[in-house]
């Protein structure tokens, strides 16, 4: 693992590459879990481009794979026989061909994760500080007094008082958010240059959200690091990304800079999600925005569009032919859809995108990092 | 602190009675203080056995066949056996090495069991299918043919007799190690720690292992419990230790031939056998209770 880390970190982290292009390039990627019903497609031809520093948002229903994808790119999956096939590099290497040992290399130092769930995802029978140091120690090779005073200072950094006396504590001796915290501080302890971060918030307090992807960006900002963020929420989306991927039934079915793709949404999919999501701006007592049905069960292959069932504006031609990921007028804009959505105005009434975005905006910068 | 519940369902003639109050009071655990005394008794004077005021268990103190209380002097107080050597004092010695006997037994099992559960609930695949086969070989012989066997290939020693006992609660160990093993890998803490890049090793022996243990040990009670029987029953066929030291089962099977005119000899290492396995099998439920509320809520 040293080598690898030699061989992109010339310098170590602080001279790290500014911004280099591409970091990580996933091309085709096909993940098929065996089942007893059949093949799951839990992710179908999904390519994408994260540059160094850059946030790419993963947005979509739950059981859209987008958990299925990080755990893909990153290859941390479950035993039992999944298949993978396509291509993912990252700095040029292909993680695809790596057998466990040499991928294992990668995981902490290059390829972080942070955990969806901070209540499971600390061992409770060892201590909090046990739990950050061995990255340190495993892969940077720090001794037990420097890794642990460098977990300290990842204490500090993530906005835990009293680290000295966290750092003895046990799991069940934290609330939510702070186990969050050290979840992060762990995942970060041996500084990797991209991290994938799988709901991190999904579990917290609305308050302790905020703080969390503050936290995130300011972190993300310091390390320089490229960031793949999963969530559901799109206020998220809109104050903490570069470039947002829409995923339903295991593609991505709308990608764009983030800015662009609240100013047009071509895909129904994406416009429907957005109409979803309760607004500040809503008047007291407003029926919120369903998608009618439940996203389409990946072990039945279907021609057509996998949105089709549940859109409103589907013609014959979506339930036949599947629609390609066709490229907008907008630099970097693809969308895969038959008949796009035109014009800025959402369709329906009572849609006030901007007003949305900027809520939740709002809603994220107001709450400002309590450490 | 009373409550008065469910006051409309009090028949019309009992109200004016007094009204039926409940106490909210957890129960006193005395089943688990007495236990633990026991066992506590039990073990300390096994350890404090040559300091304690005891007559050699291996020589004549008096009289043979003395009834118990007969004399309070205190090597008489249990009465002597069929060579006139006092109950106590080898009653005492024997549980000395009855516990040696089956702790370390059941800690050879538990280390031996516990690393091949681990390697069949980790590794999965053809360690499963190794271990599995080992543990259904070593379950589908009948636990007193094997120890039989062992006994008479080697010689009947203090070693030959853990050597078999061990053997009788590696299958135990292991099966419970290879559950526990299988679902804490699947919790989302060891995906975690996968995700720093820590190796399987490090993934077995920090994150799962730590946490089986908890079921391991609330099992240990309940292990020595059944080897103290095996152990008697061992004894009892002249398997055990070799006379002249003093086992609970050889103190059974010596007094067998006068159990007509001196029950005491079978009674009171019975007894002491009856009681302690009583107590570590309390001690085992009582303990496994407190430690699953415990797993649960933390």
């Amino acid at each position: 693992m040293n080598r690898i880390r030699a061989s992109v970190k010339p310098g170590g982290a602080g001279a790290a590459p500014a911004e280099a292009p591409g970091l990580l390039r996933v091309e085709d990627l096909r993940t098929v879990i065996p089942s007893r019903r059949g093949p799951i497609f839990a992710v179908d031809g999904v390519s994408l481009k994260v540059d160094g520093g850059q946030t790419l948002g993963v947005v979509g229903e739950s059981g859209s794979g987008k958990s299925m994808l990080i755990r893909s790119i990153t290859g941390l999956l479950p035993a039992g026989g999944i298949q993978r096939s396509g291509s993912v590099r990252y700095e040029g290497h292909e993680l695809l061909d790596l057998d466990r040992a040499r991928l294992g290399a990668f995981w902490g130092v290059e390829l972080g994760m942070i955990a969806q769930d901070p209540m499971t995802s600390l061992n409770p029978v060892r201590r909090v500080g046990a739990q950050i140091t061995e990255p340190l120690r495993q892969h940077l090779g720090r001794s037990r007094r420097q890794a642990r005073d460098e977990a300290l200072g990842l204490l500090r950094m993530v906005g835990i008082p009293d680290p000295e006396r966290r750092l003895v504590e046990y799991p069940h001796q934290l609330s939510g958010g702070m186990r969050q915290r050290v979840l992060i501080a762990a995942a970060l302890a041996a500084r990797p240059r991209m991290l994938f971060a799988d709901e991190p918030t999904t579990a917290l307090d609305v308050t302790v959200q905020a703080q969390i992807l503050n936290l995130l960006r300011r972190i993300q900002r310091e390390m320089r690091m490229a960031m793949v963020l999963v969530t559901h929420d799109l206020g998220v989306v809109a104050t903490c990304t570069d470039q947002v991927a829409v995923m339903y039934a295991g593609q991505i079915v709308e990608t764009a800079p983030t800015a662009v793709l609240f100013d047009r949404m071509y895909m129904p999919y994406t416009r429907a999600l957005f109409a979803s999501t309760p607004r500040l701006a809503d008047p007291p007592h407003t029926r919120l925005a369903v998608i009618p049905g439940r996203p389409p069960d990946l072990a039945v292959p279907s021609g057509g569009c996998r949105f089709a069932p549940r859109c409103a504006y589907a013609r014959d031609k979506c339930q036949a032919e599947t629609p390609p990921l066709a490229k907008a007028d907008e630099h970097g804009h693809l969308y895969r859809c038959w008949f796009p959505l035109t014009g800025r105005a959402p369709a329906d009434p009572g849609q006030r995108e901007p007003a949305a975005v900027h809520a939740a905006a709002d809603r994220i910068g107001a709450t400002k990092e309590d450490g | 602190m009373s409550t008065d519940v469910l006051p409309t369902t009090r028949p019309a003639g009992a109200s004016a009675g007094k009204p039926r109050t409940y106490t909210l009071r957890a129960r006193r655990p005395y089943g688990l203080w007495i236990a633990s005394a026991w066992v506590l008794l039990l073990v300390g004077c096994a350890v404090a056995a040559d300091v304690l005021p005891l007559a050699d268990p291996a020589k004549p103190v008096g009289r043979a066949r003395q009834v118990p209380f007969h004399s309070l002097a205190p090597d008489q107080i249990l009465g002597t056996d069929t060579y006139g050597r006092s109950v106590l004092s080898r009653v005492i010695f024997g549980a000395r090495t009855d516990l040696l006997v089956t702790l370390c037994a059941c800690a050879f099992g538990a280390v031996l069991g516990c690393l091949l559960g681990l390697l069949a609930g980790f590794v999965k695949g053809w360690a499963d299918r190794a271990v599995s086969f080992l543990i259904d070989t070593l379950l589908a012989l009948p636990p007193i043919i094997l120890l039989i066997a062992i006994a008479t290939i080697l010689r009947p020693s203090t070693w030959t007799l853990t050597f078999g006992l061990t053997l009788l609660t590696v299958p135990a160990f292991a099966r419970l190690e290879r559950g526990a093993a299988l679902s804490w890998a699947e919790r989302p803490f060891v995906l975690a720690a996968r995700s720093y890049g820590a190796s399987g090793l490090r993934i077995a022996f920090r994150q799962i292992l730590p946490n089986s243990l908890l079921t391991v040990i609330t099992f240990v009670p309940t292990v020595i419990a059944g080897l103290i029987v095996a152990e008697g029953s061992l004894g009892f066929l002249g398997l055990g230790i070799p006379p002249p030291a003093a086992s609970w089962g050889t103190m059974i099977a010596d007094g067998r031939a006068s159990l007509r005119i001196a029950p005491h000899e079978v009674l009171v290492p019975a007894a002491v056998v009856f009681l302690t396995v009583l107590a570590l099998n309390t001690l085992g439920e009582k303990v496994r209770d407190r430690l699953e509320i415990r797993s649960r809520t933390g």
